[in-house]
């Protein structure tokens, strides 16, 4: 801002937002052979849950305010360490969707479209890769969860890995 | 808890979650954080 006498005047303005790169890597191995084998796997499914904790640490590690967090690109891996075919979903939950998720999860076969944001989904053999269509962004408000499912088409052993890399939007805190 | 891992087994399928043997771990920026089975809850199809 100019003024008459030819000085800058600076104003003070709320935080502007950053994007940060965040890099969450999940790695999570186990057997599944223990609980389903063929002709049973059908109706084995594993949901992995991002829970309300998770955003504490990126608040606290990428030094943003506690309020929303606005994602912009994820990426997902899920797989087996063999060639067996699986489906891949992402969803947001808010806290009374979850609260239904986990009153209902055993008559599950799947998490029905409306009882959460669907966010990315896949398939294939081996394992599959999921990430965000550039421009599309979603914001993350205290009390949400990521969900990952992913659901064998064909009887499961040693199960999965996967990362989540994403760029967050957020106000930084003013220190 | 930052990460939760629900397994949902068949109807009428034996958990014994003894058997199940889990490992990784999650991480953001610098801080590892482990996955262990107290992550896991297996629960049987209703």
């Amino acid at each position: 801002m100019s003024t008459e006498s030819g000085r800058f005047v600076s104003i003070s303005t709320l935080p502007s937002l950053q994007v940060r790169q965040a890099k969450v890597i999940g790695t999570a191995f186990f057997d599944f052979s223990p609980y389903v084998t063929e002709p049973l796997y059908t109706s084995g499914i594993t949901w992995f849950i991002f829970a309300d904790s998770i955003f504490d640490r990126f608040y606290s590690t990428y030094r943003f305010k506690e309020n929303t967090l606005s994602i912009s690109l994820a990426e997902a891996e899920a797989g087996y360490d063999r060639n067996y075919r699986i489906r891949f979903r992402i969803g947001k939950m808010n806290a009374s969707q979850f609260k239904w998720f986990l009153a209902n999860m055993v008559y599950l076969s799947e998490i029905p479209n409306d009882k959460w944001m669907l966010l990315w989904h896949g398939w294939g053999d081996g394992k599959v890769l999921v990430r965000t269509v550039p421009g599309i962004n979603f914001t993350l408000n205290r009390g949400d969860v990521i969900i990952l499912e992913v659901k064998p088409l064909a009887p499961a052993v040693n199960f999965v890995r996967f990362y989540f890399i994403t760029d967050l939007i957020g106000v930084p805190r003013v220190t | 808890m930052p990460v939760k891992i629900i397994i949902r087994v068949p109807k009428g399928k034996k958990v014994d979650k003894s058997k199940l043997k889990v490992s990784g771990s999650l991480v953001v920026g610098d801080t590892v954080i482990p996955v262990t089975e107290k992550d896991v809850e297996v629960v049987e199809a209703g």
